[in-house]
Order: C-alpha cells, then structure tokens, then sequence
C-alpha cells in the first residue's frame, strides 16, 4: 500500500463528497428543516438527470448548460408536487409522509423505466477525460466542477437561510407553522418556495452529475440512503454539518474501498450512521435536534 | 336469510380460493403465489408497523436471513426447509431482537428507527453481495428434479400455492390471537399513547 495510492483516494473520496453534498443541500432544506421526510429526493435527482440528458442531446450542447433549464423545471416540479400531494398531508403523522413519499418515488422510478427503458446512457463531453495531475494524483475536470458548485450551493443556500427575510421566513414556519401564521406569515407560500428550492437545488445537481455517471432509472435509490445519511451525520437542518458529513461519508467510502475485500466498503457509511444515531443522534456537530 | 347468503359467500370463497390453481394458467399461479406471499409478508409486517406503529423497512433483512438460512441448510446439509424455516426463524428473531434492543435502548422511534432498520438492511444486502460462501451476487438457486413434500421442492407451481396458503392462514391465525392476548393489547397501546402505556405498567 503506497502513500499515493492512499492520497489518491482521499482526492477521490472529497471529490465524490462534492457529488454528495451536491444532493443533500436540498434534502437538508426539505428533510432537515421543514421536517419532511423526502423519500422521493433521489427520484427528483433522476428527473433532473433525464431532463438535461435530453436537453443537451437535443441542442448538441455541453450538459452544464441545461442548469439554465432544469433549475426553473425541477422548482416548478417540486411547487406542482408540494401543492399537489405533501401540502394535504403536512400535518398528518411523519411516517404517513414517508409513505407517501416513498409511494411518489416507486411512481416516478417506474414511470421513468417505462419511459426511458431501463438502458443506461451517458454523455459525451470534451470535459469528459480532461484531468488535473498534481504529483501523482490525478483530478478528474468534471468531478473538480462538481465539488467545486457544491461548495457554492451550500454557502448560497446558508446565505439564504440565514440572511434574508425568505430564509426567516422559511426557519420560521420550520419550527413553529401556527405562530409563525400568527405573525402573519404566508406559511403556505413559504413551504411552497422552501420546497420548491430543495428540489431546484437538483437541477444543478443533475446537469453536473450527468457527466460522471450513467444514468438509470433507479439511479436515484443509490443515493437516497446516503442522503439520509448525510443529512443526519450532519445534524438536521444543518448545511455546514452536511457539507462536512458529506466529505466524512465520501472519504470513508474511498478508503475503505482500499483496505476492505471486494465491494464491502459501502457498508461504512452505514455502520457509521448506525453507530451516530445510537451515540450521538444529534449528528457529528452537535446542534440539538428541535 | 342474510347468514345463509353470507355463508354461502364464504363458501364460494373458499372454494374458489383451493381451486384457483386448478383453472389458472401457469403465469398466473405465479401471481397467484406473490399475492400470497405479499399478504403473509404483510401480516408479518403488521404486527410490529401496524400494532406498536413502529415503521421498520427491515423486513428485507428478516426475510433474507430466513431465506439464506434454510437455503444453505438444504444445499450444504440436505437438511429439510421445515427444519430450515424453524432455524431461519430464530436466527431472524436473534437479529430482530439485537436491532430491536440496540434502537429502543437507545431511544430511537419514528423516523430514525426506520432509517436504522434500513442501514441495517442495506449493510446485510452489501455482505450477502460480497460473500462468496452464500452465492455472493449469483446468489443461491436450488435445483429441482422431482416431487418432494419434505423438501418442499415441487415440479407443478401449484403445489407452492397451497404450500403458501397454508402459511398465510397459519400467519393470520396468529395475528388473530395476537389481537386478543394480553401481549397484542400492550402492542396497540404502545401505538396509540408511548407514555401512557408506560405509565400504566407496559414495559417497553
């Protein structure tokens, strides 16, 4: 075991935890703080994968363009499903949420089998096997752009959240929906838009995942879990704690892919969840649960 | 007037569930079978999500133990699936009480208790994956020649229907008297108020 070989996958590991923050920014915002248990997140991601493949087959272009066009498409998708099936069942029982949630994820895997067929395809791009060397490991340019916006997303979310009136609005009606009203909050609105958001935040994710793996589609249920994992190692609700979390679960995954026999080292992430929940189910930075 | 025509509905019922197989085509039994199988997975399901309302997504995990145990047993042994179902039993129940006892001593419900059940699942998916001793990702197939009640291998998919049905009725049966034991009450009321039923003396 060489010290590259193990630095290499450290750089691996960071650049996937790009790739992962990516998609939990937005389950922070749905799950973390408006408490909603998006089983459906991953099936978004999909969607968002499916619309800029088309897009950029369509008009010939780079993938990184359909940002222009999924973003808007995906908030308008996550407004139409909000509005349409979580708003009558926001006060109902957690786990009747998760149901249905989980319900709208089989709907839109299996729409989109039956659609697209379940064959796996991938884009090109001039991107595609440009690469960074430094010494002796090598960092491939798409997945640099990846970690790279997922940096960006979360400090803009953060930023929103934390500093402008939308994001009281949104912390508000999170953690108190009728005296949040009472304050003459448009609570409706407010969870429209937060939801709207969490699901636009993967239409960034979409475009710039498209060029590192192929799409499936089922591909979303290979990172829901993670998700949730991230989202709960981070501390709910908490951006920073996700972005970090995601780079812990990234990094731990790389490496153990090193040192552990065959294809085992995916369980990492979840002995690690499993032992947090149990121990430290605030998450790894501490911010007591609401 | 109205007994006689129920009975008489029940009666038509069973009728027509014992001879479903005899008037289906082969495909069909197979669905026939899955139906089966999916309500015997529900009634199993329901006395932990649908009594106490803990949400487990671990099921997964608990069949699969079954189904490995008994599977390997007949493959390397030649011992019985009747004997193999009683072994995968009790290895499942051992790793639902470890699960069971690690989340609730620790206090996770709700949401977190389902998002464990289903790390767990996904741990044991990833291993049963990568251990060549239990298939690996081929997984385990167990050839069929001939008719065998005791080893439960049939060469007419009908066989497997009432084989199925039988579980079920029995799996019904015990949901039934779960219901009404002292144990089924303190199930429910662990749903319908925790802290409640711990104050009027159900451990939990």
């Amino acid at each position: 075991m060489t010290l590259d070989l193990i630095l290499q996958a450290i750089a691996t590991g960071i650049l996937l935890g790009g790739v992962y923050s990516l998609i939990c920014t937005g389950l922070t915002l749905t799950f973390g703080v408006m408490r909603i248990i998006n089983f459906a997140h991953g099936e978004f991601l999909m969607v968002a994968m499916y619309a800029s493949y088309f897009f950029s087959q369509a008009l010939h272009t780079e993938a990184y363009t359909a940002i222009l066009v999924v973003v808007p498409g995906l908030f308008i998708f996550g407004v139409f499903v909000f509005q349409l099936l979580v708003r009558p069942i926001l006060s109902a029982e957690p786990l009747n949420q998760m149901l249905l949630l989980v319900g709208l994820s089989l709907v839109l895997q299996n729409g989109a089998l039956a659609l697209f067929s379940p064959d796996t395809r991938s884009v090109q791009s001039a991107l595609l096997y440009s690469k960074i060397e430094l010494g002796d490991v090598i960092i491939g340019v798409p997945k640099l752009i990846a970690f790279a916006t997922s940096v960006a997303v979360t400090f803009a979310l953060y930023w929103l959240l934390r500093s402008t009136e939308l994001g009281r609005q949104i912390r508000a009606a999170a953690s108190d929906r009728e005296a949040a009203a009472l304050m003459g909050i448009n609570v409706n609105r407010v969870n429209l838009i937060a939801f709207g958001i969490g699901v636009g935040t993967l239409g960034i994710a979409g475009p710039v995942m498209l060029p590192i793996f192929y799409i499936v589609p089922n591909i979303g249920s290979f990172f829901i879990l993670i998700a949730f994992v991230v989202v709960v190692l981070g501390g709910i609700g908490n951006f920073m704690g996700a972005l970090v979390a995601s780079f812990v679960v990234a990094v731990t995954e790389s490496l153990g892919a090193l040192f552990m026999p065959g294809s085992t080292a995916p369980v990492l992430p979840f002995l690690l969840f499993i032992l947090v929940l149990l121990f430290k189910p605030e998450g790894l930075f501490g911010a007591k649960p609401r | 007037m109205k007994t006689t025509r129920n009975w008489f509905v029940v009666l038509a019922g069973i009728a027509l569930i014992i001879g479903l197989p005899k008037i289906l085509p082969e495909h069909s039994i197979h669905v026939a079978i899955q139906i089966l199988l999916f309500a015997y997975l529900s009634l199993c399901w329901n006395i932990l999500g649908g009594f106490t309302g803990q949400l487990s997504f671990g099921h997964a995990l608990f069949m699969g133990v079954g189904a490995y145990t008994s599977t390997l047993l007949l493959l390397r042994f030649g011992i019985s699936p009747w004997i193999g179902m009683i072994a995968g039993g009790i290895l499942s129940a051992l790793l639902g009480l470890f699960i069971g006892y690690l989340s609730f001593r620790y206090r996770i419900r709700g949401t977190y208790f389902a998002l464990v059940t289903l790390a767990f699942t996904e741990v044991a998916r990833i291993i049963a994956l990568n251990t060549e001793a239990v298939g690996g990702a081929m997984g385990l197939y167990i050839p069929i020649q001939s008719n065998d009640l005791w080893q439960i291998k049939f060469v007419d998919k009908s066989q497997y229907y009432y084989v199925m049905l039988a579980f079920l009725l029995v799996a019904m049966g015990v949901t039934a008297w779960l219901e009404r034991s002292v144990t089924g009450h303190k199930l429910i009321a662990i749903r319908e108020n925790e802290d409640a039923a711990q104050a009027l003396g159900v451990s939990l």
